[in-house]
């Protein structure tokens, strides 16, 4: 990469003092017309270079999240498992719910026993496969 | 983008707790039906009590294959459910067909049953519906 050399009118040969000086200057001038937003990122991003172990210290408090969530999910399933087994009331409601037989209980008598036996027979079997 | 894994760990995780927390549980066993409360019970047999008093006519049909499912064994109820979950799966045409010949098959000999399946795997469609026509089961 080439770097150009500031050179004042009228003058080709600097000492490197001279060189130093011209060159601070020019910095000064160049961060002095970045606007206060970009100064303040590069100032971050500073900051951030010169403690590597800072990034590291942020992300403590995320992983303490994600722990504390896994014990939330521990919990809830334990408490949900608890729940379950308890032997509890069923609700009215539960019944209603896991009584998938409704349809069936009436089909029950709806048709005779007699008939629902002989489908389950070799004769209604053999005329059903036909 | 490392930097946000734990955050997105952390946000799947709460999902997941949530999801768990919000969910139903699952359904506690049931008791015996002495142990269900008169609620209880009244919702199971909704259904048989709503077609009961839907149908006055049908409530001495209804009756009888109660008082005949009483008299099965618990094998004979197991089979009873075999056949049912074959009843649900056929159209009412099929039905039809079945209901008449069962009704048709009881009153036969062993011969003579043997003989009618044999008639009625020969017979077209056509033939069949006008056998179960002619055949048709009586209100029991």
């Amino acid at each position: 990469m080439k770097i150009d050399r500031p050179h004042p009118p009228g003058d080709d040969a600097l000492s490197d003092e001279d060189f130093d000086r011209l060159s601070r200057a020019r910095h000064r001038d160049a961060v002095a017309s970045l606007s206060p937003r970009v100064q303040a990122q590069l100032q971050q991003r500073l900051r951030a270079s010169r403690m590597p172990a800072a990034g590291m210290r942020r992300r403590h408090p995320a992983w303490g999240l994600a722990a504390a969530c896994s014990l939330a999910v521990v919990f809830a399933f334990g408490l949900q498992h608890r729940l379950a087994d308890r032997d509890t009331p069923v609700p009215a409601s539960s019944v209603a719910a896991s009584s998938n037989d409704n349809g069936e209980l009436v089909a029950t008598l709806d048709e005779a026993p007699d008939l629902y036996l002989w489908l389950a027979s070799d004769d209604a079997n053999r005329i059903l496969s036909e | 983008m490392n930097r946000s894994r734990p955050v997105v760990f952390a946000f799947v995780l709460a999902l997941a707790a949530g999801s768990a927390l919000a969910a139903p549980p699952a359904p506690a066993t049931l008791p015996a039906w002495d142990q269900l409360s008169p609620a209880q019970r009244d919702l199971v047999i909704a259904p048989l009590r709503d077609r009961w008093n839907a149908d006055p006519q049908a409530r001495t049909r209804l009756f009888q294959h109660a008082q005949r499912w009483q008299q099965l064994t618990p094998e004979q109820r197991a089979r009873m459910r075999h056949g049912m979950g074959k009843w649900e799966h056929m159209d009412p045409q099929q039905r039809e067909a079945m209901r008449a010949l069962f009704h048709k098959m009881r009153d036969l000999t062993p011969e003579q049953r043997t003989a009618l399946r044999e008639q009625w795997r020969k017979m077209t469609p056509q033939q069949r519906r006008e056998w179960v026509e002619a055949n048709r089961s009586p209100a029991d």
